[in-house]
């Protein structure tokens, strides 16, 4: 019987990546495309409206995904930045530089529509609580590692100095996460749950979740596509016309 | 009122649709933002071939 093995490291070139990211993106785009359809349907038009909150909390099925992708895409952000620093491959530093923009995206999302749910629910369209700042200085984090990327003019250099800010901002991530729970804020406590049993309704869930999966695969879209840009714009011409045979 | 309606012109209509508005917006605007990019790249130029002496 032969063993089918997988040559990861292989994909360390950006060469044999750009090809993988070319069969990759049609599949997660039209995937991402069918789930927010669906989630957008279950959560605008099949989940009932909350006893207290109303129709407002329907903000959450943007909120929520966007606030997760935001954290979730800043920690891979870090470990790229840090693997491409370490080990000195270009494509790590790719795909951090290629993760930026779309985790500064979902950041500002999440700010706007939880500035958009505060105002109904809490009265207000800001606070300076725990929740909401960490999430702010998250957002500075990322225009700095874009920002800082963009002034030095050689991408090598470029990619150690964002690497050492990408990797100081890292600790602000598990601040935000449990900043609910280490300090008194007026945002709302998680009601997704690993370890303890979710406190949401399943006909809330099941929306929340299927955006989650749209937002995750929409999110690896768009990543592998500006990757593709920037192995075009940053390597030599032959090395992507030499993979692709 | 059915649900529909009460989502389409409820006293938080303003602030649902914002989101999901605003939402629609910056996703779309990636996306031909990244399709404009896509059609034009940079062309890599090694500095050897800018006539830099490296």
């Amino acid at each position: 019987m032969t063993r089918r093995t997988i040559h990861w490291y292989k994909y360390a070139s950006p060469g044999n990546l750009y090809r993988l990211a070319g069969h990759l993106i049609p599949w997660c785009a039209v995937a991402a495309g069918i789930l927010f359809t669906v989630g957008l349907y279950l959560g605008l038009f099949v989940a009932p409206a909350d006893f207290q909150q109303g129709d407002a909390y329907r903000v959450l099925f943007v909120h929520v995904p966007a606030a997760w992708m935001g954290m979730l895409l800043y920690v891979l952000l870090a470990f790229y930045a840090a693997v491409g620093w370490v080990f000195n491959t270009r494509v790590s530093s790719m795909m951090a530089s290629a993760l930026s923009i779309t985790g500064a995206m979902f950041t500002f999302l999440s700010l706007i529509t939880g500035s958009l749910w505060g105002r109904p629910t809490w009265g207000t369209w800001w606070v300076w609580d725990a929740r909401t700042t960490s999430t702010l200085i998250l957002l500075f984090l990322y225009i700095g590692f874009i920002s800082l990327h963009s002034a030095i003019d050689d991408p090598r250099r470029a990619d150690r100095a964002a690497a050492v800010l990408a990797l100081v901002g890292v600790v602000n991530v598990p601040i935000i996460y449990f900043s609910v729970q280490w300090w008194s804020t007026l945002h709302q406590g998680a009601t997704i749950r690993i370890v303890n049993k979710t406190t949401m309704a399943g006909s809330m869930l099941a929306p929340l979740i299927v955006m989650i999966a749209a937002c995750w695969l929409y999110s690896i879209a768009v990543v592998l596509v500006r990757l593709r840009c920037l192995i075009l714009e940053r390597e030599p011409a032959g090395t992507v016309r030499v993979a692709a045979k | 009122m059915n649900r529909t309606a009460v989502l389409f012109d409820g006293a938080h209509a303003l602030y649902v649709w914002g989101s999901y508005g605003l939402t629609l917006i910056a996703m779309g605007g990636e996306v031909l933002l990244l399709l404009r990019r896509r059609r034009a790249p940079k062309q890599h130029v090694s500095p050897r071939d800018q006539g830099i002496r490296v």
